[in-house]
Parts: structure tokens; sequence; C-alpha cells
């Protein structure tokens, strides 16, 4: 039996535009569980982005609920949302986003500073095992701008975990990497929510697809497909591949 | 077209920078506009006033005993003199109103036409001047200010003759002696009036004591091409009439004497505009520098679009000159009321109705050359534009604009705030060492400022005047005291305040190659500042007033016999100094110069106190000690001057301060927007990443805060080291020569907090923008 995380009810997102309204989000209704990696694909200018920063909060959507812990998350205020984003979710951007200004040690304590429940010796101490998971703790005095791309993801992934949030939002977070770099985030996302971490993740890459334990498809900014596909492993990778391209071709991907 | 929806696009994306532009341009405008015109209109008036009572180029006060038939003669055959105008007056020995009095002599006349009767609230004049009745008297803005009496009071007025009281029944414009910088003054009553106070003057003069004189008004030939000052020195040769008179004033001199304070107070507020515009224009190069490393990729696209950098620049160009020019135009626009509201402060002061005229060709003429000056810093600036390569620009950018180095200042859970925004100052040194630079030059400025306004008070106004102004005044009784006896003085003097200038001199009237000239001896000349070269310190030096300069036409340099009694000796002129004794024909030598021709004593020690509340208690206190050799007086006590001059002095303040934080709030303003620009994708990764806006908030403001502080030491040092010397050579330029600069705890405290404060109040105000971050912004689709 799935516990759900988080839920939608008649999502809505519009933007003004050119006197008229565009309509992104259309009456979204979604339920996302806990351990799932769920992954959304859909066309360019479908809405996936837009969807996933509606659930986590850092958009206001135009009307329809998310529900997280019992509570109307479109109805929080700003400090609900902070304290949401430091506390319970955990965000990783494609253009990873590291504050440039901060080492990589730095980016990763930072969020993990703002929660008052943990001591600074432990946010370190789980930053060094973050680092050490992540293989970068030989260049955490970096800063950004001196590491590769895949470095630089690998970091953001370790600062979006550092206060082990309940659900990690990850918003194409290998668009901008090569494809070494992108095995390398994707085993970790993998591995993260092998270990229990609960996962959405936007992509519009077949690679990290195979990654996912279910699959949402959306057109036009309604869900038309919904796939639960099995704990990912590399033995199963081509059947898995196979199977996630006909459900896509399904979808006229 | 290109360039103008270019232009209209960075216009609209800049719209803050470009309207601060503006809001700076219309103060600077507005300012010199003012400046400029109150100035004009202050003289202009004034010659329209003279011209109106047909004043002549000299007017002399002479008894009409020593006025001969052979010296009338004389004077009005002299080929220079186009005519000899005189009527008789009447010197008075005291005035008095309420509880003030004036002991200079007075000169009362009968009724005398084209003068003009100000109206009741002292703002323009009436059409006509009603004749007077008995027991009624016309007094000048000047008498009314002295004496503190306005309209329906009454005057009481003692000559040799007896003492008389008269209402007053008006203030009149008189435009020769009127100003409250000049001594005498002229008076009406009425024709019977004054025929009784003449007949009982006569009927009760001595020898050594009368009243009777004549106001002669000597008129140049209209061929006459000597000054003034020529003119009268030229005639007093020829005939002596100078020579007989008890004062004489030139018509250049009433000028020069009658606009001197609000000559100094505009030169002031003239200085401070120059300053003002200095940081506009600093303000402006940052902007744009800060303005192309932001916009480089937005550059490089437009580059590889096929726009030349010839375009780009034209677009730079055009953006910020428009900003200096739609304020220049606006400011020059709102400048009426100003005009007016200052020419109205110096009204009692120089007892003329200054016009409200806004003078249009000296305007635009410094407006244009601001204007050129901001063109060619903005074209100077705009050449880092050519440099920019489209494919580098495209490619990532300019990467090494934005933290471009690293101090390892710790981030801690403890102080995360203060720890992150001391590592954003820290790692950005381009940005932040600019704004540093901007805030250090604001404060130094307005150090400079405060200083400014706090060496013009009342005294140093005065000072600057040529006058010296001290609150303890001794007089020697037949005593020449020795260096033993001036530092026991002193001694009693310190126990109450610290001496901040001591003064040992006398006055005595020399023939300065073969004419009586008034002589200021002082022990110590270097206590007086020189305008021009420098003050006499050798014993055969002198130094002279500009106007003894023009009237015996000296220069520095030159030299000069100096004769006293039978004694006489060569001085050479070692520099020019400015003096209000005797209408300013005054020279000046130290006392082992005098020492030469004879002259070995000195009859006055004025002392300038650190704390002027004490004088009383210090001339009391020499009084007592040394009652049988001196006479202490207070110099400050009964001078109802000073309110006078105050007022103008806290406008004039009021003007500097309040300019001063509006540039402050407008500078911290605009680079406070730059700076949230530049940081915006930060602040997106920090709300990402939980924090709240209100902390996003605190975290600017309080870097702007340690920006502010850092550019505040910055300024202070610049300031104590740079100030004095920046200032004595501007005020010098304009002629000021006697204001000393002093730091105080204010000088340095109050422009240092209030940057620090205007920063952060304002970095906190602009980064209210934190809320209107989304996070969604970092959303790549």
């Amino acid at each position: 039996m799935k516990h759900s995380i988080l839920s939608a009810n008649g999502l809505c997102k519009s933007f003004a535009h050119n006197g008229g309204q565009v309509h992104v989000l259309s009456q979204v209704d979604l339920e996302l569980y806990e351990r799932d990696f769920t992954v959304i694909m859909g066309a360019s200018g479908s809405g996936k982005s837009t969807l996933l920063y509606a659930l986590s909060g850092m958009d206001q959507a135009t009307a329809g609920q998310v529900m997280y812990g019992g509570e109307n998350i479109v109805d929080a205020v700003e400090k609900r949302l902070a304290s949401l984003r430091h506390s319970d979710f955990g965000f990783i951007f494609q253009q990873m986003h590291l504050v440039s200004n901060l080492s990589l040690l730095e980016n990763i304590v930072v969020p993990g500073y703002l929660n008052k429940k943990v001591s600074v010796n432990q946010v370190k101490a789980r930053a060094e095992e973050l680092l050490q998971m992540m293989g970068l703790s030989h260049i955490k005095s970096h800063l950004p701008s001196q590491v590769s791309g895949g470095e630089q993801q690998r970091c953001a992934i370790a600062r979006a975990v550092i206060n082990n949030p309940k659900l990690l939002f990850a918003d194409e977070p290998t668009g901008a990497l090569n494809r070494k770099n992108t095995t390398e985030v994707l085993n970790l996302l993998t591995d993260l929510n092998q270990s229990g971490q609960s996962i959405l993740m936007v992509t519009h890459d077949i690679r990290a697809a195979l990654r996912a334990t279910r699959l949402l498809y959306l057109e036009d900014g309604k869900i038309v497909g919904d796939l639960p596909l099995p704990d990912y492993s590399l033995e199963e990778e081509k059947s898995r591949e196979a199977q996630v391209n006909a459900w896509l071709s399904a979808m006229e991907w | 077209m290109e360039i103008f929806t270019l232009l209209k696009a960075n216009i609209r994306y800049k719209k803050g920078s470009f309207i601060s532009i503006v809001l700076l341009m219309i103060i600077i405008a507005m300012s010199l506009t003012t400046i400029l015109s109150v100035k004009e209109n202050c003289k202009n008036s004034h010659e329209t006033a003279l011209d109106e009572v047909n004043a002549g180029n000299i007017t002399t006060f002479i008894s009409t005993r020593r006025l001969t038939e052979e010296l009338i003669h004389s004077v009005e055959n002299h080929p220079l003199v186009e005519k000899m105008e005189r009527y008789a007056a009447v010197c008075t020995d005291e005035a008095e109103s309420g509880e003030n009095s004036y002991g200079n002599p007075w000169l009362m006349t009968k009724l005398r036409s084209g003068y003009k009767l100000y109206n009741d609230d002292l703002t323009a004049s009436e059409k006509e001047m009603p004749s007077l009745n008995q027991g009624e008297i016309y007094i000048t803005q000047g008498v009314a200010t002295r004496l503190e009496c306005q309209k329906g009071d009454t005057i009481k007025i003692s000559t040799i003759g007896g003492k008389y009281n008269f209402k007053v029944s008006g203030i009149f414009v008189e435009p020769m002696f009127g100003s409250s910088t000049i001594g005498w003054k002229q008076l009406f009553i009425s024709d019977k009036d004054f025929e009784q106070m003449l007949k009982d003057c006569k009927d009760n003069e001595t020898e050594e004591h009368y009243s009777d004189f004549q106001i002669v008004q000597l008129y140049k030939e209209k061929n006459c091409k000597l000054s003034d000052g020529q003119f009268r020195r030229k005639l007093n040769l020829d005939t002596g009439i100078i020579n007989n008179s008890s004062g004489s004033l030139t018509r250049d001199m009433s000028i020069r004497y009658t606009n001197i304070f609000s000559d100094i107070i505009l030169s002031v507020l003239m200085v401070f505009v120059i300053f003002l515009f200095i940081i506009v224009l600093i303000v402006m190069g940052h902007s744009i520098s800060t303005g192309v490393e932001m916009e480089y990729v937005n550059l490089g696209i437009l580059k590889s679009q096929g726009f030349t950098k010839g375009k780009i620049r034209t677009v730079w160009f055009l953006q910020y000159f428009l900003a200096q020019f739609t304020g220049t135009v606006i400011g020059m626009l709102l400048t009426a009321p100003l005009i007016q509201m200052l020419g109205n402060v110096f009204q009692p002061i120089t007892g003329i109705i200054a016009g409200k005229d806004i003078s249009f060709l000296k305007i635009n003429l410094v407006m244009l050359s601001t204007l050129l000056i901001s063109g060619i810093l903005i074209f100077t600036m705009t050449i880092k534009l050519n440099k920019i390569s489209p494919v580098r620009a495209i490619s990532g950018g300019h990467s090494d604009i934005y933290f471009d180095s690293r101090i390892k200042a710790p981030v801690c859970k403890k102080g995360l705030l203060g720890s992150l925004a001391l590592r954003q100052l820290t790692s950005s040194k381009r940005s932040y060492i600019g704004t540093v630079l901007i805030v250090s030059i604001l404060v130094f400025f307005m150090m400079t400022i405060t200083i400014l306004g706090n060496i013009v008070d009342s005294k140093s106004a005065v000072e600057a005047m040529g006058a010296i102004y001290t609150e303890c005044d001794i007089t020697f009784q037949d005593y020449n005291p020795d260096d033993e006896l001036l530092k026991s003085i002193e001694k009693v003097v310190e126990k109450y305040s610290p001496i901040e200038k001591s003064y040992y001199m006398s006055g005595i009237d020399l023939s300065v190659n073969g004419e009586e000239i008034h002589c200021q001896i002082q022990k110590n000349p270097e206590v007086i500042t020189a305008a021009k070269g420098r003050v006499p310190l050798y014993d055969n030096e002198i130094a002279i007033t500009e106007l003894l300069g023009e009237e015996l036409d000296l220069k520095m340099g030159d030299a000069v016999t100096v004769a006293y009694m039978d004694k006489k000796d060569k001085y050479i002129i070692s520099g020019i100094y400015q003096s209000m004794q005797d209408a300013g024909l005054e020279f000046m030598m130290p006392l082992t110069g005098a020492e030469k021709i004879g002259i070995s004593y000195i009859t006055f020690a004025r002392y300038s106190l650190s704390i002027p509340e004490k004088a009383r208690e210090v001339t009391d206190a020499l009084n007592d000690s040394f009652s049988d050799i001196l006479v202490a007086e207070n110099g400050t006590e009964g001078n109802v001057m000073e309110n006078t001059y105050v007022i103008a002095i806290n406008v004039m303040k009021g003007v500097i301060f309040s300019f001063s934080i509006l540039f402050a709030l407008l500078v911290a303003m605009m680079t406070c927007s730059k700076i949230f620009l530049q940081e915006k994708k930060d602040i997106g990764i920090y709300k990402a990443i939980g924090f709240t806006s209100a902390q996003l908030r605190l975290q600017f403001a309080f870097r702007f805060f340690i920006i502010a502080l850092a550019g505040s030491v910055l300024g202070t040092i610049l300031s104590i080291t740079l100030s004095r010397h920046l200032l004595n050579i501007v005020l010098r330029k304009m002629g000021i020569t006697n204001l000393v600069a002093r730091f105080t705890t204010t000088t340095i405290v109050v422009p240092a907090a209030l940057i620090s404060i205007c920063f952060f109040l304002f970095a906190y105000l602009v980064s209210r923008k934190v809320k209107q971050v989304e996070v969604w912004e970092l959303m790549t689709e």
C-alpha cells in the first residue's frame, strides 16, 4: 500500500499574454506517492516544468489545490513556503544554479544551516557524507566556476538533499550535461530513490525516464498518460527502454 | 529607426537610472540657475536703484565748515567732474529704539525725490512716497535691522542740539548706504523737523563738536574712462575733497559692500553645486561602467545581429545624455520660486528688492558647459562598448565580472545572513569596490559640505567680509603692553575658554605714497589670511586690500613709501587681503615694520574664544584683574545684526543639507538598484533553498550598510586629508579667503552616519523587489 505524499486537485496555471490568457495547466489532478521516482514527460511547452514549480510551491497556481501533509500549499504564506523549501522539499535545476561565490561545500551546508533542528556539526557531517557520495570530496573547496557541469549538478543534488527532504523535485537535471555526466547524475538519483527518497522529475530525456518507477505524460497542460514501472535495474534496462518507448509512442511523443 | 527602438527599450529597462539622473540634474540645474540669477538680480537691482535715486559716482559727507567756497569751486570746475550736487544733513550722536541703540553717526536729511518706499511686508515698493509730517521719519532697511524696529515704532535721535522722538512712517529703499553691511545711514525727516534740528545743532555746536554736514554727490564726466575709485583718487589729489570729508563711498564700493554677504553665501552655494555636479558625473560613470558589464551578453547579441559599435554607443550616449538634458531643462523651468525665495532672504541685508528675473544667457552658457562635460564623460565611458566581442559575449558572457575573487570569510550558521552578506561583498570586488568608492566620494563631499556649512556661521561670514570678529575685545588705556603682560592676560582668558585666535593690533592713519590711508598694525600678522600672495611677515612688507590697490594703482610686488610724522621707509606689497575698515581702503603691516617708522605700540588685544558663551565671564575677569590698564568688552553683545546673517546662513545650510540628503538617497537608490539587478539570480537561488524574502532583504540591506561603513571610513580619511585644501582652493577662486575649515565631531559623525543609514534604509527599500523575484525565473524551458 503506497502512501500519498503530495496531491494536486484541479490545478490550473494561466498567464496573461497579449491581452488574453494562456492556460498552461488545465485542471490537473495528481497524486504522488512516497518512495516513488515519478518522471513527467511531454513535448516542449506542454507545461511539465510549470507543473513541477506549481507542485513544489515555487510558483503559485492560478486555481486548484496542492495538498501536502493536509495543508494546501497554494494558500501558504511566503514564510511557510520558505520553511517547506529548506525542510521538506529539495529542488534541482537544469542549470544547477549554485551560488557562484560559495564553494561546493558551502553551497551544500547553507540550506542545512537554515534548518533550526539540526546542529552545525550534524550539517557538516551530513555534507561530508553527501560529498563523499557524490564524489566531490576532493573538490569541496572549489567554486562552482572551477568544476565541470556534472560536478556542479552533483553538488546541486547534494544541496537539495542536505535536509533529507520528503520530496525531491528535479527540473531537467541532465538537460545541460554530457552523456557521461548524465549517467552519473541519473545513477545518483536512482541510488537516492532506492534508498527511500521520493523524487518528482521533469525530463524529455528517454535515458532519464528509464529511471522512473512511474511515468506521467503531459499534453497541453493535462496528464494524459500514467505508466507504473518496477524499480530500475541496469540488467533490465533494454526491456524497460522498449516498454517506455512503446508507451511514449502511444502518447504520440 | 533601430537606434530609436533600442533607445526606447533601454530607457524603459533602466527607467530607475534614467529617472535618478533626471532628478539629480534637476537639482543641479535648479541650484545653478537660482544662484546665477540671484547674483545677477542683486547686482542689477542695485544698479537700477542707484540710477533711480541718481546716485553720484562718489557720495561723500563733509562738515559744512570744511566745505569752503574755494573747495566747491575747485571740485565743480574739475575737468573730470560733470556736476556736483549737495544737500544739508545733520549728523546724529546716537539713535535708540526700544532696547536697542546705535552710536555711530547717521545723517538726517530732508525727504528727497527719486527714493521709493517699501510696502508693509517689504516685498515691493509703493508707487508714491508721501511727504512727511512733523515727528515722522523714514528709515532704511539697515536702520530697521540694526534697531530692530518697524513702521509705527518710535526712534529717539540724539544730536548735540537735543533729543528728538520720531515715529517710523515707513522704510525706504536706500541703495547707496542702505545695506546693513555699510555703517553710514541716511534718514528722512520733514522739512520743518530738519530745520529745527539744524538750528538746535548750530546753536549748541562748539569748535570740536558739530553736526552741520553736507552730503555731496559727485558725478564723473561722461567721457571719463576712470573707475570710480580712480576718479575719487584723482579728484582728491587735485582738490582734497576726500581728505576734507568725514566719509566717502563710491558707487562701485556701495555695490560691492551691499552685496558682499549675498556674494559670499551664493559663492559657497556655487561651490556646493560644483561638488554635486562632480558626484553626478561619478555616479553616471559608475552606472555606465556597471551597465556595460551587466548587459555584456545582450550587447554581444546586438553586435552579432549587425549593430555596429558606433550605433550601440550612440544609443548609450543618447540614453544618458537625454536624462541629463531632460533634468537640466526641467530644473531650469522650476527655478522661479527659488529665485524669489533666495532673493527675499538677502533683502533685509542688502536693503534692495532683488528682481525675480532668470538670467537666461549666462545660465544657458553654464548649462551648456555642464552638458558638454557630461557628454565628454559619457563618450569616454562608452568606449568600453567597442571592445565587446560578440562571440565571447554570447558564449558565457563576461565571466570574470561576478565573483572574480574570494576572501575566505567563513559562512557560519550563527549569523548566517551576516556571513553570507560578507561573502557576497568579498567575492565581487569590482561591483562593490566601485560602490565603496562612490560612497566614499559621497561621504567626502558630504563632509566637505558639512565643513562648508559649519565654517559659514555668522562669525566666519563676518570674518569672510573682512571684519575681525572676536568675543573678547580689549582696549589698552594709554598703555603699551609687553609680552609678559599679554601672557598674563592670555592666562586669565584661558581659565574660562581656550583661545582660538588672538589679535594684538593698533590702527592708525599713515601716508602711503602721500595718501592718508588707515593702517592695521598686527603684532602677529599670520592670524590674518591673505587673498592673494601672503600676509606681511617681515619688517619691509605690507599687505593692501584690493580696493586700495585699485585706488592707488598698486599691485603685489610694488614698492611703496609709508610715512608717519617725519619718518618714512620703503615697503614691498607682499599680498592682498580683505578688510571692511574704512570701506575697504586699508593696508596692513607687522608691528616690526611699523617700528621702523616710529610706531612701536599696540592699542587693542582681541580674542576669539573656543567657548563663545564664556565671553561675559572672560571680560569681567579681565576688567577685575587689569582695571587700571585696560577695558575689556564682550564683542558679541548687542550685535543684533547677527540675526539677519544667521537667517541667511541657515537658509544656505538648509539648502545644502536637504540637497545633500536628497543626493545621498538618489545615489543610494541608483547604486542599490544596479547591484540588485546583478544579483537577481542569486536571490532566486537563495529563495529556492528556503530563504525568506525578509531574510534576503535584510541581508541585502546589511551588505549596503557594510559598504556604506567602508565607504564612510575611506571618505573620512579622504576628507581629513583633502577637504581643507579643496575648500581653500575653491573658495579662494570665488574670492573668499577668511573662512577656515575646522573638523568637529559633527563634521565627521553626521555625514558618515547619515550616509550609512541612508544606504541601509534605501537598500532595504530597493530590496522590496526581492519579493517580486520568483523562483520559477530559474526555470529553463
